[in-house]
């Protein structure tokens, strides 16, 4: 099963669509897709589709995927990684109203620069990149939660001798 | 003589999505103390309300001033209610907002910065350092274009 997710603030129609039209083409023949569309108005015709996930579904869907198609938000992205899953990203942009800003397109770069994701910049890359998820493997991630967590706790306890 | 063991109460505050999840990552270096969480969509409360009490105060950013003012007016509710020792946050806006909220109430701030800026702070981050007491990004290359701005690794 590939997860299509785009999140639950703003609309994503572009990607959407695209996901639908390249399923009515027979790309996705013999592979469930499921899209999590969010708030936009097009609903998908050629697949199964919800418009938000709570964190639990989002999770149990993320983990019976083989691959991971989104928007470049974090939260997918850290699911992603955390499970170790092929991951597709198409960065939201601004001129096109789908975010406050461009960050997604840097965060894209920067991910896929190291190694973690694929990332499709032009919406007509999509079914190519698609093509390349088949054999991609994110490349391990030198994540240290325990040090930020250190960090942190050294901080509170500054805070405990006072008053 | 020191107090080490006063219990803290502490606000955790993120939007929901990639933020709240950064947010988790690091919520272990409050264990001991009182945490108060508070988000911004229904959908992401559900595991949490398990962990302390959760406010969800809806979503808003930049382009909507109004609902700006209407999230900002339910953090200082938080707050007053609330009387925090500590916030912290991973952003966005209503997080901003809610740090700044207990800030207002006498609380020490803590910003880690969402994972996302890979190239400078967030504009929440940007807003919030100088009120912040302790300011961390996920990203060498970001710290380092800012004083006072932390490195010392990535929660995912």
């Amino acid at each position: 099963m590939i997860l299509v997710t785009v999140g639950t603030l703003l609309p994503f129609d572009r990607l959407v669509r695209e996901i639908d039209r390249l399923a009515a083409d027979g790309h996705f023949v013999g592979e469930e897709v499921f899209v999590q569309k969010g708030v936009g108005g097009y609903e998908p015709k050629h697949v199964r589709w919800t418009e938000a996930l709570d964190r639990a579904d989002f999770r149990r869907l993320a983990t019976s995927s083989r691959a991971i198609v989104s928007h470049a938000g974090m939260g997918t992205i850290i699911q992603a990684l955390n499970q170790g899953k092929p991951m597709l990203v198409v960065p939201r942009r601004r001129h096109l109203r789908e975010n406050v800003n461009d960050h997604q397109l840097a965060t894209a770069r920067r991910f896929e620069a190291d190694g973690q994701v694929l990332a499709a910049y032009d919406i007509s890359e999509l079914g190519s990149k698609l093509a390349a998820l088949a054999t991609f493997r994110p490349a391990p991630r030198d994540a240290r939660p325990d040090l930020v967590v250190a960090r942190i706790s050294s901080f509170v306890r500054t805070q405990t001798v006072r008053s | 003589m020191t107090h080490e063991g006063r219990r803290l109460r502490v606000c955790l505050a993120a939007s929901s999505g990639g933020h709240l999840e950064q947010l988790l990552r690091f919520a272990s270096a409050f264990d001991g103390h009182e945490v108060v969480f508070v988000t911004t969509q229904a959908l992401a409360q559900g595991d949490l309300t398990q962990r302390g009490r959760t406010y969800v105060i809806g979503e808003c950013n930049r382009e909507h001033p109004l609902r700006v003012a209407v999230v900002f007016r339910r953090c200082m509710e938080i707050a007053r209610r609330e009387r925090f020792d500590i916030v912290a946050s991973t952003g966005a806006a209503p997080g901003l907002l809610m740090c700044v909220a207990a800030k207002l109430g006498g609380a020490k701030v803590i910003w880690v910065d969402s994972i996302a800026n890979v190239e400078r702070l967030s504009l929440s981050g940007r807003l919030v350092r100088p009120i912040a007491d302790l300011v961390l990004s996920q990203w060498e290359s970001v710290a380092h274009r800012y004083r006072g701005v932390e490195y010392v690794g990535a929660v995912i």
